[in-house]
């Protein structure tokens, strides 16, 4: 309270207008300063805080409460001058400073701690600056924007443009992850583009490429670009050819970005492309395609096969290499000149022409030249033909005719070439010869022909003639009445018909021949055949009747004697004691004729199955077939002394069962003659003469007359006498038979008692054989 | 004319003398009892198929050989021969041709149609009695045969 009074208490102190003296001019002067200053110190706070209020991001605000609280303080001071004016309260003036002091020092302490940070702020020019700068940034964003939005509908259009083209056309990153895909590809992979995006392309396309990916990235990466063929796949599987080019786009910074692929589909010309190469690979000529400075371009299968080069070793090179060195020169002028006037024509103009192979041979060939148009020029494409079989066929021809005009004057062949149409008819010397003419007579043709004909065979000339147009030839014999001395001759005529174009008969040609000789010889030769077959006829007849009679002597020639036989015995066993010894006797000598009677029979029935048997010939050694026969003689023959000597013997091809009978029926009469010898001697060998080997069978017997010779194999004739030496007199003839079915011979040598010596031989078809033979007989001895 | 039950060879032969003969041979080797002699093709099969004057014979008994000539009145041997082979009943029983044919194409057909021996007669009548001889020991001593029944029942 006390506080209170002493500064609200009025005091003593006079007020401060008394320091003035009331002076009213000096006292309105400090009123209205110390009032204006008062104002403007209560006005700036306010303003401050509305400032504060509003900015609230104004850094150091309690700056600006500290600063408005100060001002507030000195303006409520200078309120208070005014107040002591006329009221002298100086103590809460005092007061009042007081606190404005405090006020100010703690404002002025801040200020002073605030100074380093507040140099920091940015001065007011900057701000300015600052200011414009943003201002231009932000116009010039403004024009990017326009500049932007033109850009995009520009990339609009252009991305819409993209998608009217047909060639797929893609975008892809680095990382061949698609970006962009366009209608074109929709069309041509059948992928969406929502499918495909983001996709990477060789995966989704399953890319075939030609060299390895690397490369191809390699020259994108080097040049920017690629252009080559891939085959990609479409959604469906289904393989396409592309033709495809890639650019390689770059960033500000000339740094890669995006890779562009631009596809088209050439898998139609492609296929094309290759019906045209099977095409030409699989001509059967060879063909060479030249460009106008005469190198070849392209070639086919056929040339690399022709000429030995392989198509690398061509493709590039003047065609010149293909033709032999001589040739070489005039060709490069040739084809100067073709390049002038270039026309499909064939080359050489009928000159023989020639290529020559890798290793350097010619060979004949057929060329022609056709030109063709292209964007690089004109282009000449020739074919060639290998013609050397052609030529051999030529020369084989040639050959050929020679060798039938040999053999037709060889066979005295007369040659003719009738046109039909006009009847004229070219012909050979010979031809006209053969009518009976010294010299070619002037004119010619059938009609001229036929009146030679003798009348009676016109109708068959004529008929002849008319058929082989039916049937395209004739042959026909007829006879002629020859010009000059008119004798008869006959003629054989074989003629071809000959078509045009058309089909129609134009010409016949043909030759004729003489055959007056061959024909009396064949008429000749007719009439001894039907008298052979009337004679074979006859034979045949024979045959059967002999047949028949032989098989008749088997049966019933036999039975009779069987009988007489059977009961003349019964009778000489049985009733032997009812007989006289005389009567025993004449049974004795009935039982001996019919035995003779039997083996007549016998015989005689083997001499006809021999005649008409078969001959079964084999090979065999005759070795074999002569023990066989030794082994059938009869006992007499092993119990006697007999020396035999047997040379070894040849394999021989016969009828071995007959040959058997042969050594048999020879020893068996061997053995027989030498009874009455004490050192019996049978030899059988062989030996050569005439060529033939002959075998023969020697004994030292008693022989025979040779006077007697010819009867020795006829039937039933005997030299020696039943009494002597029993026999049929049947057996040689049997020998003979069987040696002349083999087309051998039989004869015998002899003298009374000096033995006898039979030869024979097998015929001529074992000559060969029976020399191999001898010599490994003589070999063996 | 023997029992038939005891009959064990049928001969077939036409011509008289040689029936006797054949008969002369056989009584040597005691075996002429024993044979029935018919004298034509059609007898001897009437003999052995039971039919005929046959007919009464009975039909299991047949003889152990049947010796036949080929030519033969009526029907011939080879006739004969075809008929007992192909016939089931008498397919069993041994023939034996015995002919004075020595053609080949007679023991070839013969041994065709089934024949079961081939013998030509000969001349000598004592070289005959030894073919009888030796054929009745065979075909009636050494000789063994299926029981005829088997035969018949067979349905071939």
């Amino acid at each position: 309270m006390g506080l209170w009074n002493l500064l609200f208490t009025p005091s003593d102190f006079m007020p401060h207008g008394y320091c003035y003296l009331w002076n009213p001019g000096l006292v309105w002067l400090h009123v209205i300063s110390d009032a204006l200053i008062a104002l403007a110190y209560f006005t700036i706070p306010v303003v401050l805080i509305l400032l504060i209020r509003k900015r609230r991001d104004l850094p150091f605000s309690w700056m600006f409460v500290l600063f408005g609280v100060f001002i507030v303080a000195c303006g409520t001071t200078h309120v208070m001058e005014v107040w002591n004016l006329w009221h002298a309260d100086y103590w809460f003036s005092g007061v009042i400073k007081a606190t404005t002091a405090a006020a100010s020092v703690g404002t002025a302490i801040s200020l002073v701690r605030l100074m380093p940070e507040a140099v920091l702020l940015p001065r007011t020019s900057e701000w300015i600056k600052a200011n414009a700068r943003l201002e231009n940034e932000i116009r010039d964003r403004r024009d990017l924007e326009l500049d932007l939005r033109i850009s995009e509908a520009n990339y609009r259009q252009q991305a819409e443009l993209l998608d009217l083209t047909h060639d797929a056309i893609f975008v892809r990153s680095l990382s061949s992850s698609i970006v962009y895909w366009n209608r074109g590809a929709e069309r041509l992979y059948g992928w969406q583009r929502e499918d495909a995006m983001r996709k990477v392309s060789h995966e989704l396309l399953h890319t075939e490429f030609p060299i390895p990916l690397a490369e191809i990235e390699a020259e994108v990466r080097d040049k920017g670009a690629w252009e080559g063929e891939l085959v990609h796949h479409r959604r469906d599987g289904a393989p396409i050819v592309v033709s495809s080019r890639w650019a390689l786009q770059l960033d500000s910074s000339n740094q890669p970005m995006r890779i562009l692929e631009i596809n088209r589909d050439i898998t139609q010309r492609k296929m094309q492309e290759k019906k045209f190469r099977n095409l030409l690979e699989s001509a059967p000529d060879a063909m060479v395609i030249v460009n106008e400075r005469g190198q070849i371009q392209l070639v086919n299968a056929q040339t690399e096969k022709l000429f030995g080069y392989s198509r690398e070793e061509l493709i590039g090179h003047p065609v010149e290499i293909l033709i032999p060195e001589k040739f070489r020169g005039g060709h490069v002028a040739h084809r100067q000149g073709y390049s002038q006037s270039p026309h499909p024509r064939e080359m050489g103009a009928g000159a023989e022409l020639y290529g020559r192979r890798k290793d350097g041979t010619e060979l004949p060939v057929e060329i022609s030249l056709s030109p063709i148009e292209t964007e690089e020029g004109t282009l000449v494409s020739s074919t060639i033909r290998d013609v050397t079989e052609r030529r051999h066929v030529a020369e084989a021809l040639k050959a050929s005719e020679e060798r039938l005009q040999m053999a037709v004057e060889a066979a005295q062949l007369g040659i003719w070439d009738l046109d039909l149409t006009t009847d004229r008819a070219f012909r050979s010397l010979r031809h006209d010869q053969i009518f009976g003419y010294h010299s070619l007579q002037p004119e010619w043709g059938a009609e001229i022909a036929e009146r030679h004909v003798v009348p009676e065979d016109r109708e068959l000339f004529r008929s002849s003639f008319a058929d082989a147009i039916e049937t395209n030839g004739f042959s026909m014999e007829c006879r002629i009445r020859r010009a000059g001395d008119h004798s008869l001759r006959w003629i054989s005529a074989q003629g071809r018909l000959c078509r045009d174009l058309e089909g129609k008969p134009a010409r016949m040609m043909g030759v004729i021949a003489d055959t007056t000789e061959r024909k009396h010889a064949e008429q000749e030769l007719e009439l001894h055949r039907q008298k052979l077959a009337r004679s074979n006829f006859n034979l045949a007849d024979v045959n059967k009747e002999l047949e028949a009679f032989s098989y008749s002597v088997s049966h019933d020639l036999r039975a009779p004697l069987r009988h007489i036989d059977g009961f003349a015995r019964i009778l000489k066993e049985e009733h032997a004691s009812e007989l006289s010894a005389e009567g025993v006797q004449h049974l004795d000598r009935i039982l001996a004729a019919v035995t003779h009677m039997g083996h007549l029979v016998d015989d005689l029935l083997n001499l006809a199955r021999i005649g008409r048997k078969e001959l079964v010939r084999r090979t065999v050694k005759l070795d074999r077939v002569l023990r066989e026969a030794m082994a059938d003689l009869p006992p007499e023959a092993k119990e006697r002394k007999i020396d035999w000597q047997i040379e070894p013997l040849p394999e021989v091809e016969c009828d071995p069962g007959l040959v058997k009978l042969v050594f048999l029926n020879l020893l068996q009469n061997a053995v027989k003659f030498t009874r009455s010898r004490q050192e019996a001697s049978i030899q059988i060998g062989t030996l050569a003469r005439d060529g033939n080997l002959t075998f023969f069978v020697r004994d030292n017997g008693v022989g025979f007359d040779p006077k007697h010779a010819d009867k020795l194999f006829g039937v039933f004739q005997r030299l020696h006498s039943e009494r002597d030496f029993e026999g049929t007199g049947v057996g040689l003839a049997t020998v003979q038979r069987i040696i002349h079915r083999h087309g051998g011979e039989i004869w015998a040598e002899s003298q009374p008692d000096r033995g006898a010596t039979f030869f024979f031989t097998l015929g001529d078809l074992q000559t060969e054989r029976h020399h191999k033979s001898g010599e490994v007989k003589l070999a063996k001895l | 004319m023997p029992n038939s039950e005891a009959v064990e060879i049928l001969l077939v032969e036409d011509n008289p003398s040689d029936a006797v003969l054949a008969m002369h041979a056989l009584e040597k080797s005691k075996l002429a009892n024993k044979v029935c002699v018919v004298s034509d093709g059609e007898e001897a099969l009437d003999y052995l198929l039971c039919r005929g004057n046959y007919s009464d014979r009975p039909l299991q008994t047949a003889p152990s050989l049947v010796l036949l000539d080929l030519k033969l009145p009526k029907v011939d041997g080879m006739e004969v021969l075809r008929e007992l082979k192909s016939n089931p009943r008498t397919r069993s029983i041994p023939v034996v041709i015995l002919t004075a044919s020595k053609e080949e194409r007679d023991l070839v057909q013969s041994y065709k149609l089934g024949a079961n021996s081939y013998i030509q007669k000969p001349v000598s009548f004592s070289e005959f009695q030894e073919v009888v001889q030796q054929l009745g020991m065979y075909w009636l001593l050494l000789n063994s045969r299926p029981p005829v029944a088997a035969f018949s029942e067979s349905s071939d």
